[in-house]
């Protein structure tokens, strides 16, 4: 048996965080908590790994630009300038409803929880369905075999949709959760989901701004 | 274990892996540009030599950080990762770090034995 003590506690004796139940269980629980749950941790370890990827998509992006003349290519129209930015302020300002659901669940009041995180999904979906919009569009004049423009271009940006659509899909999931009550273990995934947002946010303003720099 | 040891353990399991292979990769490249480039010829380097040695080295220190995130996962046995933090954070770390170093030791090995096999000194 390991002689390891928490908090003056046997290792065994720790009580599972993610066993509570209830509203006012729930927070007690999380206002007892002395650090992030391991649902955060995780989280913050895809957010890592996944800002890698952008990382390595956006300095793909440069050195291509940077070994082209000409870039975007003849023929190949400029981006758009002020619908995307537009977009951009809709998506990031969900960010603020993500951020008061993890605010909420942490006092235990789901109902405004299951509100906030349904309001954000309502914004992103719109975002969402025009942004697919506009992709298949610009699919209309130009494609990802035409040069390394739009290979990098097409890639970068389905790779951010992509992204939008598996928050979509996290929040979806989250409320289906929050329909049944509220447990431990769903407001750690509130939190954890919020934090995927507000990652998914600023990598959409690095792509977005990465896309719209060919028009310098 | 008292938990600071833990703590040690569990960081150096999670990151050492990482920033070895990291390492080794660089200064991989450096060998090989040391012993390719004019200015380092006459030095003398031998590129097998040199590489093999860093690729031992590296594996011997994954294997190390396997070893620490072992012995955590060990030692926290009797709880879970959805325990109150700390503990939670540390057996999930632990957790991850015995993932992760399993595929740190696999790109040491290709990354050493990749620039071991692989011709030197040819203009791609």
């Amino acid at each position: 048996m390991t002689d390891y003590v928490a908090g003056g506690r046997r290792i065994a004796n720790v009580p599972h965080t993610t066993e509570a139940e209830g509203a006012a269980a729930v927070a007690a629980a999380i206002a007892r908590r002395n650090g992030l749950p391991a649902a955060v941790w995780g989280m913050l370890i895809l957010i890592g790994s996944e800002s890698m990827l952008f990382g390595c998509m956006v300095a793909s992006y440069f050195y291509l630009r940077f070994h082209n003349a000409q870039w975007p290519p003849a023929g190949v129209p400029k981006p758009d300038l002020l619908v995307p930015l537009v977009m951009l302020a809709v998506l990031v300002s969900t960010s603020v409803p993500m951020q008061l659901a993890s605010r909420a669940v942490r006092r235990g009041r789901v109902g405004a929880t299951r509100f906030f995180v349904l309001a954000a999904l309502f914004v992103q979906a719109g975002y969402f369905a025009y942004e697919i919009h506009d992709y298949t569009d610009r699919l209309h004049q130009f494609d990802a075999t035409t040069g390394a423009y739009g290979s990098i271009y097409f890639t970068l940006l389905g790779a951010d949709h992509a992204h939008v659509l598996l928050g979509m899909l996290f929040s979806l999931w989250l409320l289906w959760k929050l329909a049944r009550g509220l447990t431990t273990y769903r407001a750690n995934a509130t939190q954890a989901i919020a934090w995927y947002w507000h990652a998914v946010n600023v990598i959409t303003i690095v792509v977005i701004g990465t896309l719209l720099s060919a028009r310098a | 274990m008292n938990r600071r040891r833990l703590e040690i353990l569990q960081w150096a399991g999670l990151f050492a892996g990482g920033l070895v292979w990291a390492t080794q990769h660089v200064l991989g490249f450096g060998i090989t540009q040391a012993e390719c480039s004019v200015g380092g010829q006459r030095w003398g380097i031998s590129n097998d030599t040199w590489e093999g040695a860093l690729m031992g080295a590296a594996a011997l220190c994954v294997v190390g950080a396997w070893a620490a995130s072992l012995m955590v996962l060990r030692a926290t046995r009797a709880t879970s990762y959805e325990d109150e933090p700390p503990l939670s954070r540390i057996r999930f770390f632990a957790i991850a770090a015995v993932t992760a170093n399993a595929l740190f030791l696999g790109m040491v090995l290709l990354d050493g034995f990749a620039s071991i096999f692989d011709v030197t000194c040819n203009q791609a």
